[in-house]
């Protein structure tokens, strides 16, 4: 009777938790303005907010913390070391930010009036590869709690990215999308960093739409205090310094840049803003030596695509492919088009099985349109949809794993590619 | 120069009219192929952002995380998709269907115009049509310089507006239509001439990619250069055309139009031949003002250059 009994509560027990994860999967898609805004933090005083971690150089050893006050404060601190300081929040090693300053603010016409707001960066170095490292901000004495993120490994490719773009409108939506991330990750400890391809506010230029995105950012924040680091980078729409501030980037030197994930991928980011011939196009081809063979998965983002599924091809894809072909990079990361694509492999600007896939077009929260699926690189063993998606890339040594994760969590595609043999 | 008769002035306006079929076959192109016109773009974001309620969340964040709005937050709730992208769908079928309006006025009023001269006022249709686009441009923004879209397609809506003048065909009408060629080839090539002198990465890489179909390799400094002194020329021109009427440089306008217009196509293939399209105004405006042959502000050159026309009413 009495194993009746524990077999009927295990069986309860079992029946609950299974529909508690359904219900937490039904309410990521109904979570009202009130319940996602109670989730950020107000922007007020010196309290730390808007956290992020920055990876744009060599994600095994470096990274750049980043959090925004609402006054100017003096002293910016980061503590961190690789052990948790638990409750009393004592980390072994601090770094002072060193770069601090008040985000670029356009005034509107008086009577309106947006209050400044300040940027803080902490460029952390000397990092131990695939290590968690637990941090604390402190602006004049107010302290965030615990947060961590991992680094990336030195070699070996046993983790997931995950790719998205076009966050520039549709606010509850990119919440929502923020909050799909997180559950990847907490449901797949492997999931190293988020790469944005851009667009992440409708005008780049006001502070207004940046400090949403920045708020809403942090509920990419996993319950046990990870932070996923962000690639970023630079959309259409973007123009302007903020996106500089943000991210913590040269204007002049940084608007393209290479995130190597250990020795064996690498993570090329270009800037369809900019020209693609002259110094774009010498610092890609220059890169793209030195990373092939070097690197098992090469891979670029970039914000406007080469072979669209909505608009026209962006002005670079002339520069751009034949290097991409040239040096056989796997795979490239599109966004801007606003829906969902997967073309067949290309090169030389033809169907060819050893040629490169150009998946996204972009869906963290912004409208979707109606992709073209009679293109030539789509309609014959490619795929276009329109949802709210972000793309998981799981890799391995031998393949990559493209899947495109849907807001409720479904995959619409789920694409391999094999590594390539040199 | 050329006489202004009867026959040019038929001429003149055939070949006009040729132009702007042309033009609108361009401009309405990704309209009925790819991601419709600015305006249908401008018309669904605001649809999107409405139905999203993206207004009631930033109220809601602004009260909550930056204390800037007291009042209480009034948030309506979200559209579902269904209805969104009902609503989204019209906007497009509206927005190809004006298009294809605008493509089929352009291809019947020469026809219609020979019958009834003041049908040509419906030019001023696909006039508003890419002015309204221009603007939208302009609101849409994600594109370096985005916001002179107006006047930078100042020749295009502006021929449209010339043609149905021209087509009036009285010698007042003319008069104006000289003036609103001129001031419209003056404002584009203004701007493209300051977009060229503030090195307009689109231009850059036009010029990047057309020298490397001919195997020249162009460095920063050289393109750089180069646009500068395009640059210069470009607003050059634009001022000397409402400055005097010189044959040599309305000969020069269009050719440098067309060789612009062009380099959409040399750079980037012959898919690109929409912008090609919806360039040509580029050319055919300073040649209308050679055809039409009437004075410019001052008349620098030979009197004998700017013959009055003749009224063909």
């Amino acid at each position: 009777m009495n194993n009746y009994r524990v077999g009927l509560l295990s069986a309860s027990l079992i029946l609950s938790t299974i529909l508690a994860v359904s219900a937490s999967e039904i309410d990521l898609s109904k979570l009202d303005v009130k319940t996602l805004v109670t989730k950020m933090t107000p922007l007020k005083g010196t309290t730390p907010a808007q956290w992020r971690v920055v990876w744009t150089g060599d994600a095994s050893r470096e990274a750049t913390i980043s959090w925004t006050t609402a006054e100017p404060g003096k002293k910016h601190v980061v503590y961190y070391g690789a052990e948790s300081g638990g409750k009393g929040g004592e980390l072994a090693l601090s770094q002072q930010c060193q770069a601090n300053g008040v985000y670029s603010i356009k005034q509107p016409e008086p009577p309106e009036k947006i209050a400044p707001a300040y940027y803080h960066h902490a460029r952390i170095k000397n990092l131990k590869p695939n290590t968690r490292y637990y941090f604390v901000m402190e602006s004049d004495g107010e302290r965030s709690r615990e947060f961590y993120f991992r680094t990336a490994p030195i070699d070996g490719t046993d983790f997931t990215l995950i790719h998205g773009g076009d966050s520039r409108s549709g606010h509850a939506n990119r919440c929502r999308m923020n909050l799909r991330i997180a559950e990847q990750a907490t449901s797949n400890p492997k999931v190293l960093a988020f790469a944005h391809g851009g667009d992440y506010i409708v005008s780049g230029s006001k502070w207004e739409q940046w400090r949403l995105w920045l708020s809403q950012h942090e509920l990419m924040t996993l319950e046990d205090g990870r932070i996923l680091p962000i690639i970023p980078t630079k959309g259409n729409h973007d123009g302007g310094n903020i996106y500089f501030e943000v991210f913590d980037l040269e204007m002049e030197t940084e608007r393209w840049h290479t995130t190597m994930l250990g020795k064996d991928v690498a993570l090329v980011t270009l800037d369809t803003n900019s020209p693609g011939g002259g110094p774009q196009a010498e610092w890609l081809e220059a890169e793209l030596i030195r990373l092939r063979p070097a690197v098992r998965w090469l891979l670029v983002q970039y914000h406007r695509p080469m072979y669209p599924a909505v608009k026209g091809p962006a002005k670079h894809a002339p520069i751009f492919c034949p290097l991409f072909d040239k040096y056989n990079i796997d795979i490239a990361l599109e966004s801007d088009g606003h829906c969902m694509k997967r073309t067949v492999p290309i090169r030389d600007g033809k169907k060819d099985p050893t040629g490169i896939v150009y998946v996204g077009e972009g869906g963290l929260g912004v409208g979707q349109r109606k992709p073209d699926g009679n293109r030539w690189y789509i309609k014959d063993g490619g795929k276009t949809g329109s949802a709210h998606h972000v793309m998981r890339l799981d890799f391995t040594p031998d393949n990559l794993r493209v899947r495109f994760v849907l807001m409720d969590g479904s995959a619409w595609d789920d694409h391999r590619i094999k590594a390539r043999k040199f | 120069m050329i006489p202004f008769t009867k026959e040019n002035s038929q001429l003149l306006t055939r070949l006009a009219a040729i132009i702007a079929v042309l033009t609108i076959l361009g401009a309405a192109w990704p309209v009925l192929f790819n991601e419709g016109s600015a305006a249908g773009k401008f018309l669904v974001r605001t649809h999107q952002i409405e139905a999203a309620d993206d207004g009631g969340f930033e109220a809601a964040m602004e009260a909550h995380l930056y204390g800037e709005t007291m009042e209480a937050a009034t948030t309506r709730t979200e559209s579902d998709l269904a209805s969104t992208a009902a609503h989204v769908s019209r906007i497009r079928q509206l927005d190809r269907a004006v298009s294809v309006l605008c493509l089929l006025l352009a291809l019947a009023l020469p026809f219609a115009c020979q019958k009834w001269p003041k049908l040509s006022w419906l030019y001023i249709l696909p006039a508003i049509w890419l002015l309204v686009n221009a603007h939208a441009i302009a609101i849409n923004g994600g594109k370096a310089f985005s916001e002179l879209a107006v006047p930078a397609h100042a020749t295009r809506w502006g021929m449209f507006l010339a043609l149905a003048l021209l087509s009036l065909r009285n010698a007042q009408s003319d008069r104006i239509a000289n003036w609103i060629l001129r001031i419209g080839c003056a404002l584009t090539f203004t701007i493209h001439g300051w977009e060229a002198f503030q090195l307009n990465p689109a231009f850059q890489d036009l010029l990047y990619v057309t020298c490397g179909h001919i195997d020249i390799t162009l460095t920063e400094s050289v393109c750089h250069g180069l646009l500068r002194i395009i640059g210069v020329m470009d607003v050059v021109l634009a001022i000397s055309i409402v400055a005097v009427h010189s044959r040599p440089l309305l000969l020069w306008m269009a050719c440098w139009g067309l060789i612009t217009a062009a380099s959409r196509p040399i750079a980037l293939g012959l898919d690109a031949w929409p912008e090609f399209a919806m360039r040509l105004p580029n050319s055919a405006a300073p040649l209308l003002v050679l055809f039409i042959g009437l004075p410019a502000a001052f008349s620098l050159f030979s009197p004998n250059n700017t013959n009055q026309p003749e009224s063909t009413t």
